[in-house]
C-alpha cells in the first residue's frame, strides 16, 4: 500500500507543505511510502515531488487529498478508484480574498463544492474541532482528528546564530503569516502601537511574505508611518530558513495573531513550542489550540488590548506562568503525537473498511 | 544623588539603538533569503533617492523569482466523453505548463541580473561621496575667495603713492 498525498501547489514555508513532508517522514517511520503530487511545484519541491498528472490510481492505494482552495487536481477525485482520504484545512471564506479576484473565485468554487464530494471521500482527517463543524455540515460522518506538527526533526534545535543575536537585544513581539487583509495586519499595528506608548522599547516583526497582494502592504507601511512607529516596526518577507524561523521564535516574548480567519494557524504551535504565549481573539482555531497558554484580547479596542498585554509582561510571575503553560501544551502537537495519532488513523481505516485499503 | 544620576548615564548608554538592529535584522535577513546579495536599505545617509524607492526595491528583491505558473483547468462534467476529453486537456495543460514554466526559469535568471544590478546601483550610489566632496569643495572655494577678496585691496583704497622725484 502506498500513499498518494496530493495539494494544489506545494511551497516552502507553507503550511500545508511542511505538513506534508512531516506526515511523508512519519508514515515512513511507521513503513507506509508516500508519494507527494501538486499542480504546481515550487523548485525546492522538484526532487520530492510529482505533478498531479504523474498519479494513477490502483485501487489499493490511499489517495490522500488536502482540500483547502479549488484546483485542477480536483479532476483526480473523479477517476480515482483509491481509498480516499480528504485532509481539510478549511477554506477562506471569498470575501477576505477579495483583493485577489482569481482567488476568490477558486475559495467560493471549493466552499460550494465541499457538500458534493461526500461520496467521493472516503474519510476525512480535520485538525480542530472548528474544521470539523463545516464537515459535519456538509454531510461528511467518518473523522479523525489529527494536529499537524511542529517539524522537530528540523526545527528547534540549530539556529542562526547571527539574527539570535541581533533579536536578543530587542523586545519584541512576533507575526509569523503572509501580510495578507484576513491576517488583520492593519489592527496589529494599532494594538502594538499602544503596547509600544506603555513600553517604548518594544518592537514589532511581521516575518511573512509580502508578495502576493503588494496594495495590501503598501496599506500596511501607510499605517505604520501614520501611527509613527517606523523605527520599531519591520517587515522581514518571508522567511522559510528554520534556524532563522527558531532564532526569531526563540527570542520573541509573544506572538500576535488577529487574524479574521485561519484554519489552523500553525505558527500559534511552533511559538508554544519556544514557550512563547500567544496573543489573539479568542477565536478558533487559535484558541482551540492555544487553550490557556495566551492573551486573548479584543482588536477593537486597541488601548484596552495593550494595557492587558503590558500587564502580564510586567508580571514576571504571570508571563513566567503562560510560558509553562505554552511549553507544556506544545507536546501535543510533536511527531510522538502525530505518530501515534497516525497508528490510531490507520487502524480506524482497517476496522471500517476491512478490506481496503490492503498491499 | 550624584551616584545615582551616573548610574543612569552609564544604563542608557548600554541600551541598544533599536533603529540600527532593525536595520541590521532587515539586511540580514535579505541577504540569506532575498536576493542572496545585500539589499540597499534606506539610512540616515541616504539622500539621493525617496523612500519609496527602497521599499520598490526590496518588494523587487522579494517577488523576482516567482514567476512559474500553475495550470488553471475548468471541470467537465460530461459522462464518460468527459472524463476522457478531461485527461486530454490535462496533458495538454501540464505540457503547456511544462514549457511556460522553463520560459519562466529563463525570465527569473533575467530578472536576477537586473534585481541584482539595481541594488548594485543603488547601493553603489548611497555609497558615492561624490556630494558630499561637491559641497566640501564648494566651502573651500567660498574660504579661499572670502581670504581673497579680504587681501585683495580695491585700488581706490591704497594709499595714493607721490611719484617718484616729484
Amino acid at each position: 500500500m502506498r500513499i498518494h498525498m496530493m495539494t494544489a501547489s506545494l511551497t516552502t514555508g507553507d503550511a500545508i507543505g511542511n505538513y506534508m513532508v512531516s506526515l511523508q517522514r512519519i508514515f515512513a517511520q511507521l513503513g507506509v511510502t508516500v508519494r507527494l503530487y501538486a499542480d504546481h511545484i515550487d523548485p525546492t519541491y522538484r526532487g520530492s515531488a510529482r505533478p498531479t498528472a504523474a498519479y494513477h490510481s490502483t485501487g489499493r492505494d490511499i489517495l490522500w487529498f488536502h482540500y483547502s482552495i479549488w484546483a485542477d487536481n480536483f479532476a483526480t477525485l473523479d477517476r480515482s478508484i483509491d481509498f480516499k482520504v480528504m485532509d481539510y484545512h478549511g477554506v477562506t471564506p471569498p470575501h477576505l480574498m477579495r483583493h485577489d479576484p482569481r482567488l476568490a473565485v477558486l475559495c467560493d468554487k471549493a466552499i460550494k463544492s465541499l457538500p458534493s464530494y461526500t461520496r467521493t471521500f472516503d474519510w476525512c482527517v480535520h485538525h480542530s474541532d472548528f474544521a470539523r463543524a463545516d464537515l459535519e455540515r456538509a454531510g461528511y460522518i467518518n473523522f479523525s482528528k489529527v494536529h499537524y506538527p511542529v517539524d522537530t526533526a528540523v526545527f528547534g534545535y540549530e539556529e542562526d546564530t547571527t539574527l539570535a543575536a541581533m533579536v536578543q537585544q530587542l523586545e519584541y513581539i512576533l507575526f509569523v503569516s503572509r501580510i495578507v487583509p484576513q491576517k488583520d495586519a492593519l489592527n496589529i499595528l494599532r494594538v502594538f502601537a499602544e503596547v509600544q506608548k506603555r513600553r517604548p522599547r518594544t518592537c514589532l516583526l511581521l516575518v511573512g511574505g509580502t508578495d502576493l497582494l503588494p496594495a495590501y502592504v503598501a496599506e500596511v507601511r501607510d499605517e505604520i508611518q501614520r501611527l509613527g512607529i517606523a523605527n520599531h516596526v519591520q517587515i522581514t518577507g518571508k522567511v522559510s530558513d528554520r534556524p532563522a524561523l527558531t532564532a526569531l521564535f526563540r527570542h520573541a516574548k509573544f506572538l500576535i495573531c488577529l487574524s479574521d480567519w485561519e484554519s489552523f494557524f500553525v505558527p500559534s504551535v511552533e511559538a508554544m513550542f519556544f514557550g512563547v504565549p500567544v496573543i489573539h481573539t479568542g477565536e478558533p482555531p487559535v484558541s482551540e489550540n492555544v487553550r490557556d497558554a495566551g492573551v486573548v484580547i479584543d482588536k477593537r479596542d486597541p488601548a484596552r488590548a495593550a494595557e492587558q498585554i503590558v500587564a502580564v509582561w510586567n508580571d514576571t510571575e504571570a508571563y513566567a506562568g503562560l510560558r509553562e503553560l505554552a511549553l507544556r501544551r506544545s507536546t501535543l502537537f510533536t511527531d510522538v503525537a502525530l505518530t501515534d495519532v497516525l497508528r490510531g488513523v490507520l487502524r480506524s481505516w482497517a476496522a471500517h473498511f476491512p478490506k481496503s485499503p490492503k498491499d | 544623588m550624584e551616584t545615582n544620576i551616573v548610574d543612569l548615564i552609564q544604563y542608557d548608554e548600554t541600551q541598544p539603538d533599536i533603529e540600527d538592529i532593525m536595520r541590521q535584522i532587515r539586511q540580514h535577513l535579505a541577504q540569506k533569503h532575498g536576493a542572496r546579495i545585500s539589499v540597499p536599505i534606506e539610512s540616515s545617509e541616504s539622500r539621493l533617492f525617496e523612500s519609496e524607492v527602497y521599499g520598490e526595491l526590496f518588494e523587487a528583491n522579494q517577488v523576482f523569482d516567482k514567476t512559474f505558473v500553475t495550470s488553471h483547468l475548468t471541470t467537465v462534467r460530461i459522462p464518460f466523453l468527459g472524463s476522457l476529453w478531461q485527461r486530454l486537456r490535462s496533458q495538454f495543460h501540464s505540457l503547456t505548463i511544462f514549457y511556460v514554466n522553463r520560459a519562466a526559469d529563463a525570465q527569473m535568471k533575467f530578472n536576477a541580473h537586473v534585481v541584482r544590478i539595481l541594488n548594485g546601483i543603488i547601493q553603489g550610489l548611497d555609497r558615492d561621496k561624490t556630494p558630499e566632496r561637491i559641497e566640501a569643495l564648494a566651502h573651500r572655494v567660498e574660504n579661499l575667495e572670502r581670504r581673497l577678496q579680504a587681501l585683495e585691496v580695491p585700488p581706490g583704497a591704497l594709499p595714493s603713492e607721490s611719484p617718484k622725484g616729484s
